[in-house]
């Protein structure tokens, strides 16, 4: 994965959050392929709050950006992932218009 | 036209109707109190009973269109303005040889110049009708004056007859005109909003479904990028980049549209909306010889 730097020394998580299970399971396969990561694959929002601290040594987060119609959103994920102190790198995964308000704030 | 447009219409073509029924009571009534206080009405007269009959028939037509009027079909009303101005043609002509033939003094054409007014006023598809009445009515006014002893009973006068008569009637017709042309452009208009929003639903939907293509095809291509190299890979491989390439040139679109929203609208709720849409009458349009609400269900479920 482009940009995430993953130390030799330690056993790290990154966080995967995408509402398409393909798409989180081969994300997982390719990350964990490296053999020094574990991938945290999650589906929602609401699913990232209740196991996050669950969750030790996360050094990334992969968000997608449209987690599915009425639901919060990946913005909404950074925001509240920042605001528990999360201060690893995050990667906005998205194949929607780049002309879309939520896409142009990501960037 | 949309469905709107024509409830819209058709309400406008039944108040004209109840109007000129009314009006033209009115008038009877009017004409037989002043001929009656100058003299000219007797009972028992021709002239009386052909302005009670005419009133009679005013009063059944008003009567008829306030009780049933709406359940009316859009034709009949239409042709309401002929119904209740033919009748006149006689009155008019039968009051004016009277008046002259007993030498009263009186202002021409007073009623030809209020019925072009309310004629010009009669909106839809009436405005041949009404323009046809107009002409008629101008005609009858010229023949009375020019041949049936009118413009002699006026000698004396300053009326500026017929020619005031004739500017009323000219200045009728383009009324009449310009508010069918106004009309036509507002139906014109009210088609192309419908039209617009449907396109705009349509491009949301196009680049909605480009937008839900995009996660298969990482998916693909991480998937293939993970496989080992081989020639089964190599083809699938540029299948792939085939599937990229068709949908790349939609993103030089992405900006055409306004998402007005925050949220990513769901596609299945957009092919809903479009499905309701192309049902309604109102959304009744041809585009490329294609008759939307009859065009086969798009392949969504919903």
């Amino acid at each position: 994965m482009p940009g995430i730097y993953v130390p030799e020394s330690e056993r790290v998580s990154i966080l995967v959050l995408d509402d398409d299970e393909s798409l989180r399971e081969i994300l997982g396969i390719c990350l964990e392929a490296s053999g020094r990561c574990i991938v945290q694959p999650m589906a929602s929002f609401q699913e990232l709050e209740r196991c996050f601290h669950d969750f030790g040594n996360v050094i990334a987060a992969v968000l997608d950006i449209n987690l599915g119609p009425g639901d919060p959103t990946g913005i909404d994920a950074y925001h509240w992932l920042r605001s528990r102190g999360f201060s690893g790198r995050v990667i906005f995964l998205t194949g929607h218009a780049t002309s879309h308000p939520l896409v142009r704030e990501a960037q | 036209m949309t469905r709107l447009g024509r409830n819209a219409e058709n309400l406008a073509v039944f108040r004209t109707a109840v109007l000129f029924a009314a009006f033209m009571l009115l008038a009877q009534i009017n004409g037989g109190v002043q001929e009656y206080q100058a003299g000219v009405l007797v009972a028992g007269s021709r002239l009386y009973w052909l302005r009670l009959t005419y009133a009679v028939y005013c009063a059944s037509l008003f009567i008829l269109l306030l009780t049933h009027g709406r359940r009316l079909s859009a034709r009949p009303l239409r042709l309401m303005p002929l119904f209740l101005v033919a009748p006149a043609f006689i009155v008019s002509w039968i009051a004016h040889g009277i008046y002259t033939q007993r030498r009263f003094h009186y202002a021409p054409f007073w009623g030809y110049k209020l019925g072009f007014l309310l004629l010009s006023l009669a909106p839809g598809p009436g405005v041949l009708v009404n323009g046809a009445l107009i002409a008629a009515l101008t005609l009858e006014a010229l023949i009375l004056w020019f041949f049936a002893g009118v413009r002699e009973s006026q000698i004396g006068n300053i009326t500026n007859e017929p020619w005031i008569t004739l500017l009323l009637a000219v200045a009728a017709m383009l009324i009449l005109y310009f508010q069918n042309a106004y009309r036509r452009m507002s139906q014109q208009l009210g088609e192309l909003t419908v039209r617009q929003h449907v396109l705009e639903s349509l491009t949301r939907l196009s680049m909605i479904i480009r937008d839900k293509i995009n996660t298969p095809l990482q998916v693909l291509e991480l998937c293939f990028g993970h496989l080992a190299r081989d020639a089964t890979t190599a083809v699938a491989c540029k299948s792939l980049e085939k599937i990229e390439e068709i949908v790349r040139p939609l993103h030089e679109f992405d900006t055409l549209i306004d998402w007005d929203q925050r949220e990513f609208p769901s596609e299945a709720a957009l092919v809903k909306q479009l499905r309701e849409d192309l049902q309604k009458d109102e959304v009744k349009f041809q585009l490329r010889s294609t008759r939307w609400s009859k065009a086969p269900g798009v392949p969504w479920s919903t």
